[in-house]
């Protein structure tokens, strides 16, 4: 107990230059976290790299649906367009917390219909025959969409938690730049998967 | 076999009567032609700089920051310190003072 206080008389003394805190421990932690997500990622996307350069029948093998190029970049521009309204939200909150209601709401519907369009287009391809067990291609279309569709309803449920904050007044600046960190990875890794995985 | 030069034998002639050669990489054989050749180089690389990309970007962040912190420092005047006996910062956090023996 003498030890203990100490050291808490110790911390007292110690100047405040020492014992800042540089970055908020949201912030710091999301980061960590879209370290760790971005290391996954990039372990799937170098093994369906590896695989499709490897396909002696070309990719996507004989007899494989082929995937709706044109209809998906509809989702990507939902998805970016969400990021870009977040990053609104974001610059609004700054000067005025309560107008960032209509730009989040809007980043949180773009991100929904984003979700939406991928079930749509989910059941279209299971109905063409394109399986987990259909081939390499299949497999790894849900592997890695599938993945980076979960990371979606993650990204949206932290929003809905922000905006919940938000409408009662409660959301500060770092946990919004805590979500903001989650949904650009999720809108910033689709472009990479959308070019690895479609074209 | 008994004993450790027995089984260094063994180990040895083994090795030597293998036919196939060891690779470095376990699924490198895999790589067929150019294509999957140049898909193992580039995801090797990937993969390597990736990580050191990031933990080194987060570390640059965290020490501009510790910097600009440094800077936007300002020492407190002596006027505003606590007196020599006194208790050096009122305790906000509301917890109750630990007891000390003696």
């Amino acid at each position: 107990v003498e030890a203990a206080a100490k050291v808490l008389h110790l911390s007292r003394k110690m100047p405040a230059a020492r014992r800042r805190q540089v970055a908020p421990n949201g912030v710091l932690g999301m980061l960590i976290f879209v370290i760790a997500e971005t290391m996954f990622f990039g372990g799937l996307i170098s093994a369906h790299a590896i695989v499709k350069a490897g396909a002696l029948r070309g990719w996507p093998p004989p007899g494989q649906p082929r995937l709706p190029v044109e209809e998906t970049l509809v989702n990507t521009a939902a998805l970016l367009a969400s990021g870009v309204l977040l990053y609104v939200a974001q610059r609004v909150f700054a000067k005025s917390p309560s107008r960032a209601r209509l730009p989040m709401l809007l980043s949180m519907l773009l991100g929904a219909a984003f979700v939406v369009l991928q079930g749509v287009e989910w059941v279209a391809m299971l109905r063409q025959g394109l399986t987990m067990t259909s081939s390499a291609h299949g497999a790894f279309f849900y592997l890695l969409i599938g993945t980076h569709g979960l990371h979606v309803l993650g990204g949206l449920a932290v929003l809905i938690w922000a905006y919940a904050r938000l409408l009662r007044g409660l959301l500060v600046g770092t946990q919004l730049a805590a979500v903001q960190i989650l949904w650009y990875f999720v809108v910033g890794l689709w472009p990479i998967l959308y070019w690895r995985v479609y074209l | 076999v008994s004993g450790l030069r027995g089984q260094l034998v063994t180990a040895a002639g083994l090795v030597l009567a293998s036919p196939t050669l060891a690779l470095a990489c376990p699924v490198c054989f895999n790589a067929k032609d150019d294509a999957a050749r140049v898909a193992f180089l580039a995801t090797t690389v990937f993969l390597t700089a990736l990580p050191l990309l990031m933990i080194g970007g987060v570390v640059m962040w965290l020490t501009r920051r510790a910097a600009a912190a440094d800077q936007a420092y300002v020492e407190p005047s002596p006027e505003l310190e606590p007196a020599a006996g006194t208790d050096p910062a009122p305790d906000v956090t509301g917890a109750r003072p630990i007891p000390t023996r003696g």
